[in-house]
């Protein structure tokens, strides 16, 4: 530990500098419900004092329940018993330089966002704060005892933040508008999607968040003025292809963050997915066929081929696969009593399924 | 195949018998008749996948009082179709054996003739769905008249109506129907 003048104390080992540092929340307090907004509302803190010097972004939901070195930094709840700890910060560093933080929230104790009981950002902010480099001090959020809500940086936590990182305003300094920062929600990065998807952002500012843009390709598909940030984003007729969707978030004197990430479109269902039952049978011999034929979708490239399912129950057990110039399949020997479902999608080049088109034959 | 050439070489040994005994003058008390056949089924998917059709057969006569024969009549039917929706291809055989009696008036050189009895029908069907195949029990009854040519030697033109309801599967079928026939044959 490095003890300076400004009340704050170093632990010794930093973040690169202008590292943009991803963590993943698993918010699964049984405590709260709102857990998560609160956790990102503190890490936008932090994040606001020198974005260019380092800045916490949410990359999406986790499963973990512990802490654990996986080369992600996790934050959750975890039951620990009725100690006196609130949270913990778990730090793996090599040399001088962080490698992974986990925190990991006592789930035993009372918590809130609601400014009962212990105030979730306020912990957030103290935890992230050893995420940063800064160890217990005697005043401010660093303090090692839980104090009352305090959901923004004072004097010296900002300039621990500053000497670690660079930027302005540090040793209690007048007061700055700092950029805000933004994470994309939903959909998940690289994540198959179809129909219309929710393109969903938290931001946040010190000031205040202006609004947020979304982005599908550079090209402006949306703005949101206020919170939830979402966008009802209809990928039913366009290709099945990557697609980059940005959100930039603008404070009030248009400063901006943006979080970016890559999705795919997956193909689109057949169209005109249609079956009959006919009567093959001969004179003596019996034969029922269900006749299906479908189209291709002229929203679909490099499709490679159909996938046919006959449902049984809740399962659907592959029947036939075709080539992408096949739009019929003559299923025989079927009951002339029996309805059948049927499920038909198109898959591409990278075997990637796409949406179904359901069809029951009767 | 091998029924055509039983047909034909029926045929050929009625002739040879026709050139042996045409000096005589026939008792009718026994005959012997073969030609061709037209098939016209009463089952309507026997019709409607195969058709109508030609088909071979013969028949043995005797006499045993007065105007009353006893008969045998053999025939048989083949032929392709396709399936109705597919259409892929199909094929039928029919072999109908039948006899029983026949009541015949004779003012030579006509005869006419009118007989019935029981019959069976062996049948087998075969295409991508499958292979039926089985005897089925019928009736057969038939009326006709001969005109005596030169001796022992007639041409003979005859109708049939057959029956033969049979379920080998899961459908239920009438494989007989009508035919027309038109034969020569010999009197003794």
């Amino acid at each position: 530990m490095a003890c300076v003048a400004f009340g704050y104390v170093l632990m010794g080992v930093k973040w690169p500098v202008g590292s943009n540092v991803a963590y993943y929340v698993n918010a699964n307090s049984t405590k709260v419900t709102d857990e998560l907004a609160a956790v990102q509302s503190a890490a936008g803190t932090w994040s606001s004092v020198n974005p260019a010097g380092f800045r916490l972004t949410y990359q999406g939901s986790t499963a973990v329940t512990s802490y654990g070195r996986n080369s992600l930094n996790t934050i959750c709840w975890e039951n620990q018993g009725a100690s006196s700890t609130l949270a913990t910060t778990y730090t793996w560093f090599w040399g001088s330089t962080i490698l992974e933080n986990d925190i990991v929230f006592n789930d035993a104790q009372s918590w809130s966002t609601a400014g009962n009981d212990y105030d979730v950002e306020t912990v957030a902010l103290h935890e992230m704060g050893h995420v940063v480099g800064l160890d217990h001090s005697s005043t401010g959020i660093m303090m090692p005892y839980y104090e009352g809500i305090q959901r923004s940086l004072d004097s010296d936590a900002r300039a621990g933040f500053i000497a670690l990182y660079g930027g302005s305003g540090g040793g209690g300094g007048a007061k700055t508008d700092f950029p805000p920062s933004i994470s994309i929600t939903s959909p998940a990065p690289g994540a198959n999607v179809s129909g219309t998807v929710t393109f969903a952002a938290t931001a946040s500012d010190d000031v205040g968040v202006d609004r947020v843009e979304f982005f599908v390709n550079s090209a402006l598909a949306a703005k949101d003025p206020s919170p939830p940030y979402q966008y009802a984003w209809d990928t039913s007729s366009i290709l099945n292809a990557s697609y980059t969707l940005k959100a930039v978030a603008y404070d009030t004197i248009g400063q901006t963050a943006q979080a970016q990430i890559t999705v795919f479109v997956i193909p689109h269902a057949p169209r005109n997915f249609s079956g009959v039952k006919k009567n093959n049978s001969s004179t003596l011999l019996e034969q029922y066929i269900n006749v299906l034929t479908w189209e291709a979708h002229d929203k679909n490239q490099n499709i490679q081929g159909y996938r046919l399912y006959l449902q049984s129950g809740a399962n659907g057990n592959l029947l036939q696969e075709f080539d992408a110039q096949t739009f019929t399949f003559l299923h025989k020997n079927v009951d002339k009593n029996k309805t059948y479902s049927y499920v038909l999608k198109a898959f591409d080049g990278s075997n990637r399924e796409g949406d179904a088109a359901v069809l029951d034959v009767k | 195949m091998n029924m055509k050439k039983i047909l034909f070489s029926a045929l050929t040994i009625v002739l040879a018998a026709c050139s042996l005994f045409a000096q005589l003058s026939p008792a009718h008390i026994f005959s012997l008749k073969a030609g061709a056949t037209y098939f016209y089924p009463s089952e309507q998917s026997l019709k409607s996948i195969y058709g109508n059709g030609p088909g071979w057969g013969g028949e043995i006569n005797l006499k045993i009082w007065r105007f009353i024969d006893l008969w045998m009549i053999g025939n048989f039917f083949d032929k392709k179709g396709n399936l109705p929706y597919t259409k892929e291809p199909t094929e039928i055989s029919l072999i109908t054996f039948g006899g029983g009696v026949k009541f015949r008036l004779t003012t030579d050189p006509l005869s006419i003739y009118l007989g019935g009895g029981p019959a069976l029908c062996s049948y087998k069907e075969s295409n991508p769905i499958g292979v039926a195949r089985g005897n089925g029990p019928g009736f057969i009854g038939q009326l006709g008249l001969y005109f005596r040519i030169v001796g022992g030697l007639i041409i003979d033109i005859a109708a049939d109506y057959t029956s033969f309801k049979v379920k080998p599967k899961t459908i239920k079928a009438d494989l007989g129907g009508a035919k027309a026939g038109i034969r020569i044959g010999y009197v003794f």
